[in-house]
């Protein structure tokens, strides 16, 4: 069969309608950094940078559909990528998957902290994110796999409607909202290394480094597999989409937020130094209700962040050890426990949870452009079958373009962070 | 989500049940007319040491008065060895000119929670002064508590980094003890789940 020359019927509405691990994509790419980079932008630059959430999620997305791909073609985990090209590669995820979920799923028990102390100063962060954490631990130890998805797609059609309500409460410039979906930069008044920085968090926080291979993890789990390529390209077409709404809702949930911070913080010229700031701003402004549910918003995208940071180390943990991919399994549970142990520690530490973000910008700007390297140098390779590189037809051309954008978009924001600290 | 989910929804019911008894908000407000001029100062209650906050300002002329433009000054009178504004002292005063149906919104920023003082209770003062309508002086509290513990910059970076790394012996045990010997370096295929349903290859027979 020719590459990508399958003549594949629509998705039924059915396959539309029904999102399931995309959910669990889209909980980790709303989190903290989602919010504190769409509050920041909305605060300095109104909703002018939207554009920025689609043109680096398509990069994400791509890189997720490389992983799908090398799946789909051999029937082996994300990471057997890496131990392909040479061993040496599993040992640098090895010490990369350690210590980003820890970091990132403290950022999020942090936030959760930070979201309950804002309410009631008294309970101390420590309290606080430990508790989130600790709930978050029992979810996963006690849920299986289905149920959890099912949790994930809730979870986010709440959190969207929660920020829309409350940046309708803040009376949000909707009207901005469709310019920001055209790419342009900010005028020369503006601080160039302001934009740019802020374009390059947001690709630590869209593109994500290691992440963006979790999503075969969900396939094995459902067992979604074909020997037949085109069944294969079928289960592509339906991965795609629903790792696309997934990604496309860290866009939807940034509007809401840019336009809270675009109406409370940018009359003012401040920026808010966290979004539990731009709450509590929300407050005097918008009333008590945006406030309150402004800061449920948060606390549900911070908490489903910091599950599927958990999951995505625990699943990576396991791949590396070659153990079964299983929630259920025993192995995942311990994995889950050191993780939760490891990150409620570092809630002594008491930093702002934007600072987080400055954490993760640094150590993703080290990972990602070595794993979209890795990943287009497999995918590249002629024994992909159905999914090989081809310039024979319009969708495999396009296939390269993307493939070869998103190596660009890792490479560019990788140096650029970097080139700041050398 | 009887059971396996149940830990969730009561921790979304003891967080519902906060919200419901905990109504106060984080924030102070204050309201007034001088000379004509209303005035709205908003500003946080709590302040974590080391991190900095803002003192929001709105100052509005209703549209139907007439008359000329009126001069306002707003100053601010930080606790002095609590609180540093990081763009200097400079920084604590501003003046206006608003006509009738203007409002102007202004922020005092960056005002930094010195590490070196004690959680406490810090008094700021707000001054505003408009035309021939004399001065009102505006006190109120911030709370200073615990902030964290590396300071900002490259160390708050490092200490979640080295931490976290302290952590990597118990992943290294984790894979020695469960893991499958030499898997890190080993490929192999992956064990699916049964699926509930194949639709892939319903969907591709005729």
């Amino acid at each position: 069969m020719k590459p990508w020359s399958a003549k594949l019927p629509l998705l039924s509405g059915r396959a539309l309608a029904g999102v399931g691990a995309g959910a669990l994509v889209g909980s980790f790419y709303i989190g903290t950094g989602d919010i504190a980079i769409a509050t920041k932008m909305g605060a300095l630059f109104g909703m002018d940078m939207w554009w920025t959430f689609f043109v680096l999620g398509l990069a994400g997305w791509t890189l997720m559909d490389m992983s799908a791909r090398y799946y789909l073609r051999f029937g082996r985990t994300p990471l057997s990528i890496f131990k392909e090209v040479h061993p040496v590669f599993s040992i640098y995820l090895f010490v990369t998957v350690v210590v980003t979920t820890i970091i990132g799923a403290y950022s999020q028990w942090n936030t959760c902290a930070h979201v309950l102390s804002t309410l009631n100063p008294g309970i101390p962060t420590e309290v606080g994110g430990a508790l989130a954490g600790l709930a978050a631990t029992a979810l996963l130890v006690l849920g299986v796999y289905r149920r959890i998805e099912l949790f994930f797609v809730f979870a986010l059609i709440l959190l969207i409607g929660l920020f829309a309500l409350a940046a309708v409460a803040a009376d949000a410039p909707w009207s901005a909202a469709a310019a920001g979906l055209i790419p342009s930069i900010p005028g020369p008044e503006s601080d160039r290394a302001e934009w740019l920085g802020l374009i390059q968090k947001n690709a630590g926080s869209m593109i994500n480094a290691w992440l963006i291979l979790i999503y075969p993890y969900t396939m094995i789990e459902k067992g979604w597999r074909s020997s037949n390529p085109l069944g294969q390209a079928r289960i592509l077409q339906r991965s795609r989409w629903d790792y696309g709404v997934g990604i496309a809702a860290a866009g939807i949930v940034a509007l809401p937020v840019m336009a809270a911070a675009a109406a409370v913080a940018r009359p003012f010229g401040i920026v808010p130094e966290n979004a539990t700031d731009l709450a509590a701003l929300l407050e005097p402004l918008a009333g008590s209700s945006a406030r309150l549910v402004f800061l449920v918003g948060f606390f549900i995208a911070a908490w489903t962040a910091g599950i599927g940071w958990m999951v995505c180390g625990a699943y990576a943990m396991l791949d590396l050890g070659n153990l079964k991919v299983r929630m259920e399994s025993r192995s995942f549970r311990i994995a889950i426990a050191l993780f939760i142990a490891a990150s409620a520690s570092l809630l002594f530490l008491r930093i702002n949870p934007v600072y987080g973000i400055r954490i993760f910008t640094v150590l993703l700007a080290v990972v990602f452009p070595v794993v979209a390297l890795v990943l287009v140098w497999r995918i590249s390779r002629p024994d992909m079958g159905y999914f090989r590189w081809s310039l024979g037809s319009v969708r495999g051309a396009v296939v390269v373009g993307l493939d070869i954008f998103a190596l660009a978009v890792s490479l560019f924001v990788g140096w650029g962070i970097m080139s700041r600290f050398f | 989500m009887r059971g396996r989910s149940g830990s969730a929804a009561l921790f979304f019911l003891a967080l519902a049940i906060q919200v419901f008894f905990t109504p106060r908000a984080m924030a102070f407000e204050k309201t007034g007319l001088l000379d004509g001029i209303e005035y709205r100062f908003i500003c946080t209650d709590v302040a974590q040491l080391k991190e900095k906050i803002n003192v929001l300002v709105i100052l509005s002329r209703p549209a139907g008065a007439g008359g000329a433009k009126k001069a306002i000054r707003v100053s601010l009178g930080i606790p002095i060895g609590a609180f540093k504004p990081m763009a200097g002292p400079e920084s604590l005063e501003a003046g206006f000119e608003l006509g009738p149906g203007d409002t102007e919104r202004f922020a005092f920023r960056d005002l930094l929670a010195l590490e070196t003082a004690e959680p406490g209770s810090c008094t700021f003062e707000l001054r505003i002064s408009a035309g021939e309508g004399g001065e009102e002086v505006l006190p109120f509290e911030v709370a200073t508590v615990r902030g964290p513990l590396p300071p900002r910059g490259l160390l708050s970076i490092l200490y979640p980094t080295i931490v976290a790394l302290l952590f990597l012996p118990f992943f290294v045990f984790f894979l020695l003890r469960l893991g499958e010997s030499g898997g890190w370096r080993t490929v192999k295929d992956a064990e699916l789940a049964e699926p509930e349903e194949a639709w892939w290859e319903q969907e591709e027979s005729p």
